[in-house]
C-alpha cells in the first residue's frame, strides 16, 4: 500500500458554486417546484442572475446526487407538481457556507479597515 | 416554441429525460409564455438563452454518463486497480486453507474513505470530480500508467 502524505480534508470543502448556493438558499425557507425557483433566485439576487432551465434542472440532479435535497409529489396545488425541498443534510451544508462567507467577509472587512486608517 | 424545445431535450441522456424532461417542458412553457406578453425580443432573447444553457447542460451530463459508464466496466477497475488487501493470501498460508473467497471481495463504496484519503489509483478516481476523471481516463488511455 502506497501511503500517501496527505492531510484529510472535510468532505465537501469546496466553496458551492453560485446556482448551487441560490437554489439551497431558495429552498431553505420552503420547497419548490423549478419555475418558482427561477423566479425565487431571481429576486433573491435582484434580477442578476437568471438560470435557464438546463442549468438550473443540471444543478438540481448534482444535489439530488448528493442528498442535499429531495423530491417528492405537491398535493396542495392546483396541479400535481414535483417540487424539492432541504433535506438536514443539505441545510448544513448551507450553514456550512453561509459560516465560511462570514469569515470572509469579516476578515475583508478588517483589512479594509486596517488600510484606511 | 415548445415542440421544438421537446425535441431538443432529446440531446440529454434517456435517463436524464425521463427523470426532468416534464418538468423542464413545463418550466420552459410557463416562462417562454411570461416572455411572450413582454414582446418579441424578449421571448427571441429567452429562446437564444434557452438554447444555450440547454446544449451546454446536455454536454455536461454526456461527459458525466460517459465518464460514470467508463468506469465502472469491468476492464477499467482490474487493469488499473492496485492488488487488494482483502482479496490475498497472506504468506506462509496454504493456498487450499485460505479463508478469503470471492464473495468477500471489496465493493467500490467500502473503497471510499470517509476522510477521502486516497491510498490507490482506484480510490484516487472514485473520489475525483467529472471533469478530473475525464482527465485521469485520458490519461490512462494515452500515458498508460497504472497498468500492471
Amino acid at each position: 500500500v502506497r501511503h500517501v502524505a496527505k492531510q484529510p480534508k472535510p468532505p465537501n470543502a469546496k466553496p458551492l458554486t453560485e446556482p448551487v448556493l441560490l437554489i439551497l438558499t431558495s429552498l431553505a425557507e420552503c420547497p419548490r417546484h423549478g419555475y418558482a425557483l427561477i423566479k425565487d433566485i431571481e429576486s433573491l439576487s435582484d434580477g442578476r442572475v437568471r438560470l435557464s432551465t438546463g442549468t438550473l434542472f443540471g444543478a438540481l440532479r448534482r444535489l439530488l446526487e448528493l442528498s442535499w435535497i429531495e423530491r417528492f409529489v405537491q398535493e396542495d396545488t392546483s396541479r400535481d407538481k414535483i417540487a424539492y425541498r432541504l433535506t438536514s443534510s443539505g441545510r448544513r451544508q448551507l450553514e456550512m457556507e453561509l459560516n465560511r462567507m462570514k469569515h470572509l467577509t469579516r476578515a475583508a472587512t478588517a483589512r479594509l479597515r486596517r488600510s484606511e486608517a | 416554441m415548445a415542440r421544438v424545445y421537446k425535441q431538443l431535450l432529446k440531446l440529454y441522456p434517456a435517463e436524464y429525460r425521463a427523470l426532468f424532461g416534464e418538468e423542464m417542458s413545463a418550466c420552459f412553457e410557463t416562462t417562454a409564455q411570461e416572455c411572450r406578453e413582454r414582446g418579441v425580443f424578449a421571448l427571441l432573447c429567452y429562446a437564444v438563452l434557452e438554447l444555450i444553457g440547454l446544449v451546454r447542460a446536455a454536454c455536461g451530463e454526456w461527459i458525466a454518463r460517459l465518464s460514470y459508464a467508463i468506469y465502472h466496466s469491468k476492464s477499467y477497475i482490474t487493469d488499473r486497480c492496485l492488488p487488494d488487501n482483502g482479496l490475498m493470501r497472506p504468506a506462509g498460508v496454504a493456498r487450499s486453507t485460505c479463508s478469503v473467497t470471492k464473495t468477500q471481495r471489496t465493493t467500490t463504496n467500502d473503497l471510499i474513505d470517509p476522510d477521502e484519503m486516497c491510498v490507490n489509483a482506484h480510490q484516487r478516481f472514485v473520489l475525483a470530480s467529472s471533469p478530473r476523471r475525464l482527465l485521469i481516463l485520458t490519461c490512462a488511455t494515452f500515458l498508460p500508467m497504472h497498468r500492471r
